[in-house]
């Protein structure tokens, strides 16, 4: 027990040190996670599995970012790409950008994104320094899903209540339709981050 | 207009957008319609590029309508329509008028401030360009996986689908690391 917190502490030292010395690798990720976001969110709605029920990629680059880069860089990421967004950059879903959106359904959903990212990374970080490996998986898709159900769905039914002058209960079961591909989303989120992890270790380095 | 300082129009656009927002009237937002259209008229904008934005939202605007003829009264409905196209429209305008770089000027003015703080306005402008490079690396990273998915008769498969852009992401990002760190532009 005194042995695997003493090795963490010194985890957490060695991350102190890296990050000071390597900023711009930092950088480098945070910028080209944002553009992982935005290439997922232009990605036309794909047909998944028998049924062939199309589903958007979206949330599937937030949760991402929060699964392979931490909490911190990760909302960074989906911080940049919603900020860039607001700006006026077309890179929200169907190429659209600027405050305009502030008044559509999404408003809610993509405000709270970088937090999704925040609460997703603090999971992760903690599956991947504490877990062992035989439970990452699984336990990376509790992240992935804990970030989806507590931060995105409140903020994006709160949203869409607002914006198209509905209950919160109506809100709510539109909200529902989005639940089965999020499960998805998140399963598949949660194999490709435990696939970065082993084979680009240098980033969980950092994590 | 297009040659108009970006961070002047990128405030009019928060303003504009604050007013819909706030107003929730009709007739505020039919007038900023009206005013969107006669500046793209002035700036020599064919009205069509701007109308272009009902083609590719065809499908959720409808949906959206139809859902607010159930839930609300036509003249709500008509409300939340206008309001959601006129606040789209209006950054569409900005949006035909600007090039990303300028925007990333804005966004480090905007966060200047912020080196009071200790976090460094460059380094964010660095990531942003660092993003908009990305980004047509990644869409053709993600065109390939799809093709290839394809081949291997796996383009139902999420997972065939996404882990290729994704290892392709984290190569791209390391590679651009190295580059910087090389360039020995970390102090941005």
């Amino acid at each position: 027990m005194s042995q695997s917190s003493s090795e963490t502490s010194h985890i957490a030292e060695g991350t102190r040190r890296t990050r000071g010395l390597n900023p711009a690798q930092d950088i480098a990720l945070i910028g080209v996670f944002a553009a992982l976001i935005a290439v997922l969110a232009f990605a036309p709605p794909i047909p998944i599995g028998n049924f062939g029920v199309p589903i958007t990629l979206q949330t599937m680059g937030i949760a991402l970012a929060g699964l392979v880069l931490g909490p911190w860089r990760g909302a960074a990421a989906a911080a940049l790409y919603v900020v860039l967004g607001l700006l006026g950059l077309p890179i929200f879903a169907g190429f659209v950008g600027g405050f305009g959106v502030l008044a559509g359904p999404s408003a809610g959903y993509l405000l709270a994104w970088p937090l999704t990212a925040l609460v997703t990374g603090f999971i992760a970080r903690i599956v991947l320094r504490r877990g062992s490996v035989r439970w990452r998986v699984p336990l990376l898709f509790v992240a992935a899903i804990a970030g989806s159900i507590l931060v995105t769905h409140p903020a994006g039914i709160v949203g869409m209540s607002i914006n198209l002058e509905v209950s919160l209960r109506e809100a709510f079961f539109f909200d529902i339709v989005f639940w089965p591909g999020d499960v998805i989303k998140s399963l598949v989120a949660a194999g490709a981050a435990a696939l970065v992890h082993r084979s680009a270790p240098w980033i969980l380095a950092r994590g | 207009m297009h040659r108009a300082p970006s961070g002047v129009k990128v405030l009019v656009l928060a303003l504009v957008t604050a007013a819909v927002l706030i107003a929730r009237d009709p007739l505020v937002s039919a007038g900023v319609v009206v005013l969107v259209f006669c500046t793209a008229l002035v700036a020599r904008i064919p009205l069509l590029m701007l109308l272009v934005l009902l083609r590719r939202l065809w499908l959720v605007l409808a949906v959206l309508a139809i859902l607010q003829l159930i839930l609300n009264d036509p003249a709500t409905g008509t409300e939340v329509l206008s309001r959601i196209l006129t606040c789209l429209m209006a950054a569409q305008l900005l949006l035909l008028t600007t090039a990303p770089v300028e925007l990333v000027g804005v966004l480090r003015r905007i966060l200047a401030p912020l080196r009071l703080l200790g976090i460094r306005p460059g380094r964010i402008a660095l990531a942003a360009l660092i993003m908009l490079r990305s980004i047509p690396y990644l869409a053709d990273s993600f065109h390939l996986g799809a093709q290839q998915a394809r081949a291997r008769g796996l383009e139902r498969d999420l997972r065939a689908r996404t882990v290729p852009l994704l290892l392709g992401a984290v190569d791209h990002a390391r590679n651009t690391g190295r580059a910087l760190n090389a360039r020995g532009i970390d102090e941005a």
